[in-house]
């Protein structure tokens, strides 16, 4: 039986990481160390999050060609269609919910 | 077997798309190996006045011995002394370890994360952090998944509930009397509450609906 893609819920972490691949060139992956570096977030965070967004389908992995002989091969990231497309509306989504329970102090002193 | 001049040694096909995984009966070969050298490393060592070198290089075998799992990564970047890299090395194949064979494949990506980094202690802790991570997060879609099935049918439901709160009751009304076992009912709604709520979370369709 194979699993159901996992459901992404859009914390900070998972919005710093999409944030990055939206914000470079869409031709130019990313790898886990370099997303580390960019985000400023651990390996602890950082490869988990990966795995779960390649599982669903927002990322896609390939193995890098064209390694010169002494080193191993990375694995890139790029975002896929899906993945732009679920995380605009997740954040659109996100944008119209008003919260449960806040306090606007413009409205307090009405 | 990729031989890297700057010293990183990785037991791989290249050309494979994913790293090849070694069977029962090479495992079991790599083990004996392994801890035929670790002995005669250490016996030389001893002989030899307790020699770092060969003392680190023995561990480096039993640890390689250890966790021969599957694929087996050693980092001998020439940067770090034979302590560090034999440290290094099991760090980063505890995180294989602990991350599964379903996970192996990301063996070679992790070692390169961890050559290239400023901090390679550092970063393979993280990455054990992660591998634990991982697996914390396959025990948790395994027993929502359990939880989903149990969900999805008001007798698998109620049933092994209603044994657990029936024998609440008894217990509670033969240590303190009726009274007691009494206001164990709220409970009952509690629980009724909670699974509809469960059910519309999940959007969990009863069989039968």
């Amino acid at each position: 039986m194979t699993d159901p893609p996992p459901k992404i819920r859009l914390t900070t972490t998972t919005r710093l990481v999409l944030d990055l691949f939206m914000a470079v060139d869409p031709e130019e992956p990313l790898w886990g160390y370099r997303i580390t570096e960019e985000t400023g977030l651990g390996p602890g965070t950082i490869y988990p999050l990966l795995e779960r967004l390649e599982k669903a389908g927002w990322i896609t992995g390939s193995w890098e060609t064209g390694v010169p002989e002494d080193r191993p091969r990375r694995r890139l990231y790029i975002l896929s269609g899906t993945g732009r497309q679920e995380y605009a509306t997740l954040r659109q989504d996100r944008r119209g919910r008003t919260p449960l329970w806040s306090w606007n102090p413009r409205r307090a002193g009405q | 077997m990729i031989d890297d001049p700057n010293g990183i040694v990785a037991w791989f096909d290249p050309d494979s798309p994913e790293p090849a995984e070694l069977s029962d009966r090479d495992r079991r070969g790599v083990i004996g190996i392994g801890i035929f050298l670790t002995f005669v490393f250490l016996s030389f060592s001893v002989y030899a006045g307790l020699d770092t070198g060969e003392l680190g290089t023995g561990l480096a075998f039993a640890g390689l011995s250890l966790f021969a799992g599957g694929s087996v990564i050693v980092i001998n970047l020439d940067v770090l002394t034979i302590w560090d890299r034999v440290r290094l090395s099991l760090t980063l194949n505890l995180a294989l370890r602990i991350g599964g064979r379903a996970r192996r494949w990301q063996a070679e990506d992790w070692q390169v994360a961890v050559e290239t980094s400023p901090h390679p202690f550092r970063y393979g802790l993280g990455l054990v952090l992660a591998a634990v991570h991982m697996r914390l997060y396959d025990l948790g879609t395994l027993l929502l998944r359990a939880a989903c099935w149990m969900l999805a049918s008001n007798h698998r439901t109620w049933w092994p509930l209603g044994a657990v709160l029936a024998f609440a009751a008894i217990n509670i009304h033969l240590s303190q009397g009726w009274g007691s076992a009494f206001y164990t009912l709220p409970t009952i709604a509690a629980f009724h509450l909670g699974i509809e709520h469960l059910r519309r979370r999940w959007n969990i369709k009863r069989k039968g609906d």
